[in-house]
């Protein structure tokens, strides 16, 4: 009997670039991955994302630098000795503070991007420490909410590349009943290591979502190939990568092997496939892949397809 | 005297400022680098 639970994911909202996952309170210095509305540690809701953070620090050196240039303008056009000297150190004063804001508008977005490394380099062990907090959090949320759990989980893999967080949010999956219509995700969560869960959600995926199936995979699961075999679905799993595999052309070249192995199990249009990309380019068929193809058709498919023309 | 010195410091302040702007806009940090921090902050360098 499958314990698997119906759960609803939200999608997960991919960002340009990763530092673009990261807030950071404005009041404690906290850095979190997650979608919190108050920061964890102080509870304020003064969370900013980092490019906040980074502007709003540029624009106070920004205002300090204006500060000092007024302060020293102004003691020079009041200690002036006469008329002339008031009013050229005044114009003086002016202009090189005009200049300043000039090159300061002009560089802002350097500066900015500047600021933004150097405050990654400088938190460091913040960041660190902040998303260590955010992965005690998916604990404490994993007893009331698996679905939410994951979630949490896909946000801090998709900043920290460690098996654990992988492995944590594919037993996860597993738990749930998979749906073609959630967010779901493959090439971040392979691992470096077999893994039988890991196999069999690549073996749903291969299902449910075929055009996530891509070269890593594949390969993950031909490298396990034997302990797969060992399962009591390694064969359907197997099965399914094969013929998620038929898709492109350059699978078939990459992995003859493997498809020969499974090609007389796949399922009737996936094998017609292979069938017919083999005949159009014979040149992608290596180690004995269109014989075995041509065998299988023959036994298999033969008269069903002579019958329909006929 | 203390109008040029204010006026000679203040100068000075602005030239460097200027040249730190000029230095920066001629070697910029791109937000790929920033990436790159953040990955190797968190993955060590091996990622």
């Amino acid at each position: 009997m499958s314990t698997k639970q119906v759960v609803s994911i939200r999608p997960f909202i991919r960002t340009t670039h990763a530092f673009q996952k990261l807030r950071v309170c404005k009041r404690c210095g906290q850095y979190t991955c997650l979608w919190e509305d108050h920061c964890t540690a102080c509870g304020r809701g003064t969370l900013a994302t980092v490019e906040e953070r980074a502007s709003s620090r540029v624009k106070r050196r920004i205002a300090r630098d204006l500060f000092i240039t007024v302060i020293l303008g102004a003691v020079a056009t009041y200690f002036g000795e006469t008329i002339d000297q008031t009013m050229a150190a005044a114009s003086v004063s002016l202009l090189l503070m005009a200049g300043l804001i000039f090159m300061q508008k002009r560089s802002f977005q350097v500066e900015q991007q500047r600021e933004l490394k150097r405050m990654l380099r400088q938190d460091e062990e913040a960041i660190r420490q902040g998303i260590n907090r955010n992965w005690a959090l998916v604990a404490e949320a994993r007893k009331q909410d698996e679905a939410l759990a994951y979630e949490m989980l896909r946000e801090i893999g998709s900043l920290v590349y460690n098996d654990r967080i992988r492995l944590q949010q594919v037993a996860l999956l597993q738990s749930f009943v998979l749906r073609s219509d959630m967010d779901l995700q493959l090439k971040p969560l392979l691992l470096r290591s077999f893994e039988r869960l890991l196999a069999e959600y690549i073996g749903e995926i291969a299902r449910l979502k075929p055009e996530l199936v891509r070269e890593d995979a594949i390969r993950y699961i031909a490298t396990y190939e034997v302990n797969i075999l060992q399962l009591h679905n390694g064969i359907q799993i197997l099965t399914a990568v094969a013929a998620a595999a038929v898709r492109k052309s350059k699978y078939i070249e990459l992995f003859p092997s493997l498809i020969t192995r499974y090609a007389r199990f796949m399922p009737k249009d996936r094998f017609m496939r292979l069938y017919r990309t083999l005949e159009l380019y014979p040149g992608k068929a290596r180690g004995g892949l269109a014989e075995s193809v041509g065998r299988v058709y023959n036994e298999k498919y033969r008269d069903s397809y002579a019958d329909v023309r006929v | 005297m203390v109008t040029y010195g204010c006026l000679a410091i203040l100068f000075l302040f602005v030239i460097i400022k200027v040249i730190a702007f000029l230095l920066h806009r001629r070697k910029p940090v791109s937000r790929e680098d920033a990436d790159r921090t953040l990955y190797t902050i968190l993955n060590g360098e091996r990622d």
